[in-house]
């Protein structure tokens, strides 16, 4: 019998969401009087979360920052090229969901969102899209263009910079303020989740090595009643029960809103396919609905390791 | 049929294609070794665990705030 791991209960999101937060910012010992933390780096080590270096309390850096500044130092970035491959094919956009700030902001952003428009599907390409676009702008610019100018995440630099040093100009702080407050008020009216959908050029370096990550979305149609519950839960509005398509191996955060709706335990993030003894019996137990068979034990014990309907 | 409908149709076809389980497994070992290859030649060339360019760098300053 395989056991599969169902994954993380979504409700440690949050606080892991906070945590990671806080540790991004742990250059705040810098700030300290004389002793060992006033050797604390300034980002040097990557993180894989859109967390903006330019933050005078920052000591990990974004990959997106990093790279650009190796493109305009003519160096090939093997070092953040191995880190996001790394990551893409262990974890895939599991950091998207648990780690990165900008997450908990559009998180928290999802709680009020009106989900009154929904914007086209094609419109998830923009992400490819402005990490292409980066990539080439930054080596003809010279300069680290797409955070000047169109990131999102800046502000988690622009604002403790200001504070803390107050050097830099009203006009920057008012441009990233209102860059901002676009993409906000893009997500309040369409999804939460609008930035890590439709323009994060780091989730999408992360989703393309992501297609091959070791931990994935597992779904089992024998138990499935299509009730359809996941699918409204799911914040990157991807259909759970295709769990192998390739849409949803580039789009899915791992968040596990989907795995804790699912009132029939046909859904689990993990290495392997959802077979656990304690959903057998569940299973077993619960009680038909629309119709459904109940299936006799044994036959619990298969699954279809691509999803396929 | 015009093209802006063939084009969406294709990108369907694309985004609902599963994806063979053995392609992904093969695949993912040989992306993992490039990954670790990647580090290691990263780590090479910086000849330590961090980019030690970037250690004392103002972003803030590259960035012409």
């Amino acid at each position: 019998m395989v056991k599969a791991v169902k994954g993380l209960d979504p409700k440690f999101r949050l606080p892991a969401q906070a945590i990671t937060f806080g540790v991004h910012r742990l250059g705040i010992f810098r700030k300290l009087p004389e002793g060992w933390h006033a050797e604390i780096p300034r980002t040097s080590a990557v993180t894989p979360c859109l967390n903006c270096q330019a933050c005078e309390l920052a000591w990990l850096a974004c990959p997106m920052g990093m790279t650009q500044r190796y493109i305009i130092d003519k160096r090939f970035p093997f070092y953040i090229l191995g880190f996001l491959f790394l990551v893409g094919v262990t974890v895939g956009r599991w950091a998207c969901g648990w780690l990165c700030p900008m997450g908990l902001v559009m998180d928290i952003v999802n709680k009020g969102s009106s989900h009154k428009y929904n914007p086209p599907e094609w419109m998830r390409l923009i992400k490819y899209g402005y990490l292409a676009g980066l990539v080439v702008l930054a080596f003809f610019s010279g300069i680290i263009f797409f955070c000047r100018y169109l990131c999102f995440g800046a502000i988690l630099g622009i604002i403790p910079y200001w504070l803390t040093w107050e050097t830099i100009s009203y006009t920057w702080l008012f441009y990233h303020l209102g860059a901002f407050s676009f993409y906000l008020t893009f997500a309040y009216y369409t999804h939460g989740r609008a930035w890590c959908r439709y323009f994060c050029p780091l989730g999408a370096a992360l989703s393309l090595p992501g297609v091959f990550s070791m931990i994935k979305l597992h779904y089992n149609w024998m138990w499935c009643t299509k009730c359809g519950l996941c699918k409204q839960a799911c914040p990157m509005g991807i259909d759970p029960m295709k769990a192998s398509t390739l849409k949803n191996r580039l789009e899915c955060i791992k968040c596990g809103r989907c795995v804790s709706v699912c009132p029939n335990h046909c859904l689990a993030i993990g290495m392997a396919p959802l077979l656990t003894p304690g959903k057998e019996e569940k299973a077993t137990k619960r009680v038909p609905v629309n119709g459904a068979v109940k299936l006799p034990k044994e036959m619990l014990t298969e699954t279809r390791v691509n999803g396929r309907q | 049929m015009n093209l802006k409908k063939r084009i969406s149709q294709a990108a369907d076809r694309v985004r609902g294609a599963f994806v063979s389980e053995d392609l992904i497994i093969r695949l993912r070992w040989f992306l993992l070794f490039t990954a670790i290859l990647g580090i290691y030649i990263g780590f090479q060339a910086g000849d330590d665990w961090y980019v030690k360019e970037f250690a004392t760098y103002d972003w803030a300053r590259g960035l012409g705030y």
